[in-house]
């Protein structure tokens, strides 16, 4: 049965919620490797390392929302944000120590000012939890 | 309901419609000026229940015996709707403004009002 989001999905940092995300996308990975010999006849691979990048769309407000001030500070000061988690449902989520890959703002003359973010999980083990 | 928030946002406002806004239509028999307003959408716009977000599109028809009247009640009254969202910890903004209806013949000769249009997108706080 499909997974009503409403109320239940968060993007979190730290088990902190953080506020007026439009959308949290969030993908893993696991890049092949290719470890064909020459001669075979077929191209072979084997799994290599678990990998993941978190896209946000915010509204964006670095005054007066949790969490956004968090993010453009890690991104400004290059440290990782603790337990990024997309969360579905609740008790349901991946979560991951990230790097703030880039924030990039857009304003126009009819509208909020909104952001989208790209996070990389790094140095740390990528925590599915489903 | 944020429709009528927004009802007491403009008659609050004190515009030149006074208490007479109205949802959706208006009594034919109404004196002018007057404002309805139609909230067209609504939906949740944000992610969990923290400073969670609500959007709605609002139309706003000034309605009066003049262009100019019609027109300056519609920028009042669209004036109100964003301060008031403001201060209630949203956002409201024009996506069109200043359209103006101009007045028609009806049956018979006389004239109909002059209506102006403007269309605001709100992003509220929900609970």
């Amino acid at each position: 049965m499909a997974v009503p989001t409403a109320g239940n999905a968060v993007f979190s940092i730290n088990a902190a919620a953080v506020g007026e995300v439009a959308s949290a996308t969030l993908t893993v990975s696991r890049q092949p490797i290719e470890v064909t010999a020459i001669g075979d006849t077929y191209r072979k691979h084997e799994y290599g390392i678990v990998d993941g990048t978190v896209n946000l769309e915010l509204f964006w407000d670095t005054a007066g929302v949790t969490g956004h001030n968090t993010i453009v500070t890690a991104l400004e000061n290059g440290t990782l944000l603790t337990a990024a988690a997309v969360v579905w449902e609740s008790g349901k989520s991946i979560s991951g120590n990230a790097y703030v890959q880039d924030v990039s703002i857009t304003v126009a003359p009819n509208g909020v000012a909104q952001a989208t973010c790209t996070l990389i999980f790094s140095g740390s083990a990528i925590t599915i939890t489903q | 309901m944020i429709e009528s928030d927004v009802v007491g946002w403009i008659v609050a406002g004190a515009t030149t419609a006074g208490p007479r806004v109205s949802v959706g239509s208006r009594l034919q028999s109404a004196a002018l000026p007057a404002v309805t307003i139609d909230m067209t959408t609504g939906s949740r716009a944000s992610l969990g229940t923290s400073s969670m977000l609500h959007r709605y599109s609002l139309t706003i028809n000034a309605i009066a015996i003049d262009m100019a009247s019609a027109q300056s009640l519609a920028e009042a009254a669209a004036g109100y709707v964003k301060l008031n969202a403001a201060l209630g910890g949203g956002a409201a903004y024009d996506l069109n403004f200043a359209a103006i209806q101009e007045p028609t013949p009806g049956d018979g000769d006389e004239m109909e009002p002059a209506i102006a249009v403007a269309e605001l997108e709100i992003l509220y706080p929900g609970t």
